[in-house]
């Protein structure tokens, strides 16, 4: 029993230290020694799954994903922002998708490109400092003309437990607290090396609470990114 | 104090089965079938997911194909209105894993990989009718709720073992029950069941021998999905669908008395070519699905099919000759030892491990994956040539050209191809890559 105490005591530890500031940001070669500037980053739209969980199992929650997914780009703007970094208009909207299914597919592809090499990243995050990974040239398709110097892509998972289940977790010493776990890739839009690779992980009801409960972990997530330098030439490829 | 906290959490546990036994406040329809609020809530969600997938740009939108799939589910459906909360829609998902899947609210996804992979449209309609009975029966409503009863016993016993109050023998047996009983739980817990998946597979049996289409075809469905072109058809301990042997034995006994509608060579080709007119066009875009997740082999063989079919069409030679291109040191097909299981579990090891680039420059330091190599960019050449004796105007072979020729490193003869595709296609959404990858050729000495 003192171990599954000590074990459920450590887990949360390291959970609140993520949750604190301790996220992992690792940062290609190119942009830690200033070879690659980022002036100009298109967010591609982020992939948001939170679950519902209870004693009864897990559930959907679709609609609160999007509505997360909509706090996410908002504090995302704003730490882009504080660091002189432009955000391209995305030729992605809902009206420009409908209308065009090859931009539909273009998008959906270099979307699942990501989610393929995003495991291997996951393992090796440290990698992305060697310059290991990348989506290869064909993202260019996604910023024709050099619109942006970098691509965006953002995962969240992230899980609510009912008071139910919170009430369960803490008669059975394994407490449950909602919590999501985010991923944000900086990609080259020409080369597509992986630029800067960061796991913010926010502990709170983010979607009750979502900019209280966000706004931290994503900021100290991309601390490390450099600040641009100011250019009157807007949109220029470094 | 610790004995009344245990009471408590049996209690709770005891409650929390109990709830779960009774249907929440429903509402009984016509059929029988009692909508909790459960239900309502996964039914939301799937109306919800549906749009997503829209959204995502991960179904496939074709008018004519939509049509045809359309057609053919229609002629699978009972004649009676649709259940309640039901609106049957066919659709396709761009994912070149062979793969169909129902959700309650009618919408019914068939990938493209499965697709690919048919021969003809009984074989379209073995597969419509098998996912038509998931939702004419309610399979996902019982699965769902057999799932939340199952999660309740999980963590019923969880909750025993934690607050396992005897010691000895018995208290090691309850340890032992509370530890092992949630491990089978959870691995019945994911899909449905295999009873209602035979539930599913007979109805398709029974719809077909009703319709015009040839019900023998369903053991050819089962026969087509064995087929492994990447060796990643694991065999793990527990499957939702009962394993194609047990299938294709179970369906053959019961369709042994039926006799194919019209199983002469003459009509087998008239019913395969008329299937694959239909879906030329997208077993082109799975090939290409393919190529991208890294199925080269799937790749190679689906493009095959299209040239063999008809090798007429330029863009049938292309695909090909992407196919082989990108396929790099790998063989077109895997050995007998490739696929073994543990040869295959090997290699999942490689791949989850390794990225594509990573992988190719392995192999490209053998022999072997040199000569595979040279072999595949001497076939892809002569595939590119062939599409363009076919039609001159297709852009897309003269890139796939210029990007042999650059890896190859004939650098000047890459930029004429690569000129040669901008002027074919002036408006290409990939125009800027194929003038970055100019400018970077001119940059580099030329060599020949």
């Amino acid at each position: 029993m003192k171990t599954k105490l000590a074990s459920t005591f450590s887990l949360l530890v390291v959970l609140l230290l993520c949750g604190a500031g301790g996220s992992a940001q690792d940062l290609h070669p190119k942009l830690k020694n200033g070879e690659k500037t980022v002036r100009t980053v298109l967010v591609l739209p982020p992939k948001v799954e939170i679950v519902r969980q209870g004693v009864k199992g897990v559930e959907g929650m679709i609609k609160e994903s999007e509505e997360v997914e909509e706090v996410i780009l908002k504090m995302i703007s704003n730490v882009l922002n504080e660091k002189n970094i432009n955000l391209a208009a995305s030729p992605f909207t809902p009206q420009s998708l409908e209308a065009n299914n090859e931009l539909k597919y273009a998008l959906a592809d270099i979307q699942t490109r990501y989610d393929a090499l995003l495991p291997k990243m996951q393992k090796k995050s440290n990698d992305v400092t060697k310059g290991r990974f990348s989506l290869g040239d064909e993202v260019m398709k996604l910023s024709p003309e050099g619109a942006a110097d970098a691509l965006m892509f953002i995962r969240a998972r992230g899980v609510q437990p009912t008071t139910g289940k919170q009430i369960f977790g803490v008669l059975t010493l394994t407490p449950s607290f909602p919590i999501v776990a985010l991923s944000i890739g900086l990609v080259d839009s020409h080369t597509g090396d992986v630029l800067l690779y960061a796991k913010p992980i926010a502990i709170g009801d983010a979607v009750k609470r979502g900019e209280k409960v966000l706004n931290k972990p994503i900021a100290k997530s991309l601390k490390k990114l450099p600040i641009a330098p100011q250019n009157p030439k807007k949109g220029g490829s470094g | 104090m610790k004995l009344k906290a245990r009471s408590l959490v049996l209690f709770l546990s005891f409650a929390l089965v109990c709830s779960t036994a009774v249907p929440a406040h429903g509402v009984q329809n016509k059929e029988g079938f009692v909508f909790t609020r459960v239900d309502l809530d996964l039914l939301e969600q799937c109306d919800l997911l549906d749009k997503r997938l829209e959204k995502e740009g991960v179904v496939y939108v074709n008018e004519s194909l939509n049509t045809y799939v359309g057609r053919v589910g229609d002629s699978v459906l009972p004649r009676a209105d649709p259940p309640e909360r039901v609106q049957f829609r066919f659709r396709i998902l761009r994912d070149p894993l062979a793969n169909a899947f129902a959700l309650p609210n009618g919408s019914i996804y068939v990938n493209t990989g499965l697709l690919a992979l048919l021969e003809n449209e009984s074989q379209l309609a073995a597969v419509l009718a098998h996912e038509v009975t998931h939702v004419l029966n309610r399979h996902s409503y019982l699965a769902l709720r057999s799932y939340r009863k199952k999660m309740v016993a999980i963590n019923v016993f969880y909750a025993i073992g934690v607050w396992n109050p005897l010691t000895g023998a018995l208290g090691l047996s309850i340890y032992l029950l509370a530890n092992v009983v949630p491990v089978v739980l959870a691995a019945t817990v994911y899909g449905y069941s295999r009873e209602l998946e035979k539930e599913a597979d007979l109805y398709a049996v029974a719809r077909l021998s009703e319709s015009r289409y040839d019900v023998t075809e369903i053991v050819n469905v089962f026969k087509l999905l064995q087929k492994d072109f990447e060796g990643d058809q694991i065999k793990v301990f527990y499957n939702d669908h009962p394993q194609l042997e047990e299938r294709i034995a179970y369906v053959n006994k019961v369709i042994q008395n039926k006799t194919p509608k019209d199983d002469s060579p003459a009509s087998t080709d008239s019913a395969r070519r008329l299937y694959l007119t239909a879906t030329e066009e997208v077993i082109r875009h799975d090939v290409q699905l393919n190529i991208d997740a890294g199925r080269f082999h799937a790749a190679v063989a689906l493009s095959q099919k299209l040239v063999d079919f008809n090798p007429r069409a330029s863009e049938n030679f292309y695909y090909l000759a992407e196919s082989y291109r990108t396929l790099g040191p790998r063989a077109p097909e895997l050995t007998n030892e490739e696929l073994t299981t543990k040869a295959k579990k090997d290699a999942r090891k490689k791949k989850n491990k390794m990225t594509l680039e990573e992988q190719e420059s392995a192999l490209m330091a053998t022999s072997g994956g040199q000569s595979n190599w040279k072999e595949n960019q001497k076939k892809a050449q002569e595939l590119y040539y062939e599409a363009l004796e076919l039609d001159r105007s297709n852009a897309l072979a003269h890139r796939g050209l210029g990007m042999l020729l650059e890896k190859t490193q004939k650098s000047q003869q890459a930029i004429d191809e690569y000129r040669k595709y901008l002027a074919a296609a002036p408006n290409a959404s990939d125009r800027s890559r194929i003038v970055h990858r100019i400018e970077a050729l001119e940059k580099a000495p030329i060599k020949q």
